[in-house]
């Protein structure tokens, strides 16, 4: 009997209680959980470069790199975090263990902004990308916004009913996605590149020390995503040791590729170009402007063989027409499903907190016909719709909304390392699959070295977003101040401390006929 | 052929009766062991383990009456609920946890777009396998 049969991405299984309380049939492995997660963060380099470019002009690869850094001592945070607790909730999760509920809802709540953030984002760069087809998509702010927010509901409208979604097609996109960046960094070093020049781009276009500094605080957007693994930690076989190996991994491949994109930009056009023409759709800047510099004649003369020429040329002919067309429909395919990846995100995460009464279990109800969680779904997407809707008066929609996002991230990681430092002080002996090394002792407890810069990284940088753009500073803090309140209110009327340690879940969060 | 442990799939329908019942007549012989399972699809927008209280009444009633079905013909049965994002991969996967020599499986006669369509469970199932599977019809006109 042939039994080598194996699950595929994204056939997950969990026992449900039918006579004793069911143990996790766990199925995804590195794979699956490494494009799942890549799926996320590999989206936000179609619209990171070009937002950060926008305020760090020629410092972008350098305040990328340190929001690289920051994302390594993040994701390794995290990797400790899930290790312990392999469930949906992340951050959320890991204060809630670390503290108590109320650090679990401040956690959770700042997360859900930034997921909310994330869905407007990738929503709006889709219609720059799909202007290559159509101008007015990317010229009209009018169009562009309408045209962002006709996908946000379209979405919103798919999850409510509830399709079906392909595993396997996310995880070829997700390859796809790698195999066409590979290709434009490879292509854009060989033709493109010029060390003199982009020395000259990066000192030419040198950035204020304020814009520089909150360079580094929008630079944070391009690690969207790295949650997912951890929400998807509870759907893994072995979460343990595979949740942090795909962490690893997502975090060396992320880092690679956004550097070698970075190059591409600056090779193929100013930091001024890259932050004003294509800031909402920078890889296809760097496509056009690759398309324009592949020119076969020119590239084919260091071969001797006439068909040897011939077959080249006719390969770079083929390339130079395609590229930019590929990269568009890549571009607003991916981005379409990240913005769908959010919704997921947001819902699954609502329904996480809603069951240890961190918000109003109302949030996760879930339809009795579809099945799906359409309350939580039409509220988060409706927040999403307003945060694009400036768009129609502007175009400083697209900086806000990275603002907003680092606002969001910032505050749940700053908690995620606080939560993880904690636990090491309050609960040393709790199981630790995946300890972190490099620590300095303080008292008696062993402190991770990097969690502590991680800590300090994204709390400076909160504190900048904070200072540095009312904007988000205003929206940030009523979105936190609305949260409490309703926070407060609903432990009050349910007659339970705000500030209860590690609550067990309740019993049921599903739907109610 | 050999015959120790069965996998019986439910799903609420009518067919179910029918097939543990047939389930039953084929252990009865070589005393095989009989697993029923119900699998509840959980959407993407929910965790794997949302407890959705309607799917699982419904299961729970499903799988009660299995039991009953197998009691009246004097067998024992043994009954699982699992939630997955799909029921083809986790039935394959039960399966082949529990070492099955078959999956039984049964259905009703239905059309899509006026074609006759076994669904998305079945074809996958009788793909990814590793076991034998006999399929149960319910006759048509039976719903």
């Amino acid at each position: 009997m042939r039994n080598d049969w194996q699950p595929k991405l994204g056939d997950k299984f969990v026992r449900s209680p039918r006579v004793k309380l069911h143990p996790l049939r766990r199925v995804l492995g590195i794979p699956g959980l490494f494009s799942t997660a890549y799926g996320d963060v590999g989206s936000s380099i179609y619209y990171a470069l070009g937002l950060v470019a926008l305020v760090a002009l020629g410092a972008t690869p350098i305040v990328l790199g340190i929001a690289g850094i920051l994302f390594v001592f993040t994701a390794l945070t995290y990797a400790e975090g899930t290790a312990m607790f392999p469930e949906a909730g992340g951050s959320a999760s890991f204060a809630r263990h670390g503290f108590n509920d109320l650090t679990g809802f401040i956690a959770g709540w700042a997360l859900m902004f930034g997921y909310i953030v994330t869905i407007s984002i990738s929503a709006y760069t889709i219609p720059s990308y799909l202007g290559y087809f159509w101008e007015p998509l990317k010229a009209s702010p009018i169009i562009h916004t309408g045209a962002a927010m006709g996908i946000v509901c379209i979405l919103m409208m798919i999850n409510v009913i509830g399709v079906r979604e392909s595993s396997r097609l996310n995880f070829s996109l997700a390859i796809l996605d790698i195999a066409t960046q590979v290709l434009i960094i490879v292509l854009a070093l060989l033709i493109l590149f010029n060390p003199v020049v982009f020395w000259e781009r990066i000192t030419g276009y040198w950035p204020s020390t304020p814009n520089l500094i909150f360079g580094v605080a929008i630079a944070a957007i391009a690690f969207t995503g790295l949650e997912t693994v951890s929400q998807m930690a509870e759907e893994t076989r072995r979460p343990q040791v595979r949740a942090p190996r795909a962490l690893v991994l997502m975090t060396i491949v992320v880092l690679v590729i956004f550097a070698g994109i970075s190059v591409s930009a600056f090779s193929a056009m100013t930091p001024a170009e890259l932050g004003s023409n294509w800031a909402t759709d920078p890889v296809a800047g760097i496509a056009h402007n690759l398309s324009a510099a592949i020119v076969p004649n020119e590239l084919t003369k260091g071969f001797s063989e006439p068909a040897h020429q011939i077959v080249v040329a006719y390969v770079l002919q083929g390339l130079r027409s395609v590229l930019p067309v590929l990269v568009a429909l890549l571009a607003a395919t991916i981005l379409f499903i990240a913005t769908n990846a959010g919704l997921l995100g947001i819902s699954r995460l609502a329904f996480s907190l809603g069951r240890f009464q961190l918000i109003p279990a109302e949030l996760s109800r879930v339809h009795p016909r579809s099945k799906t969680p359409y309350i939580s779904i039409i509220v988060f997407t409706l927040i999403a719709l307003v945060l694009q809707m400036p768009g129609f008066f502007g175009p400083d929609v697209f900086a806000n909304l990275g603002g907003l996002y680092a606002f969001g991230s910032m505050l749940s990681f700053a908690l995620a390392h606080l939560s993880i430092l904690a636990l090491r002080v309050r609960k040393p002996d709790i199981p630790r699959p995946f300890k972190l090394g490099w620590n300095v002792q303080i008292g008696q407890r062993d402190l991770p070295v990097t969690t502590i810069l991680g800590l300090l990284g994204t709390t400076a940088i909160w504190i900048v977003v904070l200072i540095m753009q009312p904007y988000s500073r205003w929206v940030g803090l009523a979105w936190m101040a609305f949260g409490f309140g309703m926070y407060f209110l609903f432990r009050r009327l349910r007659r339970v401390s705000p500030s209860q340690t590690d609550g067990s879940p309740t019993g049921l969060t599903g739907d109610k006929e | 052929m050999r015959l120790e442990r069965i996998l019986v799939a439910v799903n609420g329908k009518d067919s179910d009766v029918e097939v543990v019942k047939l389930a039953c007549d084929l252990a009865k012989k070589p005393k095989a062991k009989i697993f029923v399972v119900y699998v509840i699809e959980v959407k993407r927008s929910l965790p794997l383990d949302a407890v959705i209280e309607s799917e699982i009444r419904r299961a729970e009633e499903t799988l009660a009456r299995a039991e009953d079905i197998a009691s009246n013909r004097d067998y024992e049965i043994e009954t699982d609920l699992i939630q997955g994002r799909d029921a083809g991969p986790a039935i394959v996967d039960e399966a082949m946890e529990k070492e099955v020599d078959l999956i039984l499986m049964g259905f009703t006669h239905k059309k899509r777009f006026g074609v006759f369509n076994l669904g998305r469970v079945i074809p996958y199932v009788l793909e990814e396998a590793p076991c034998r599977v006999l399929l149960y019809r319910e006759p048509m006109g039976l719903r």
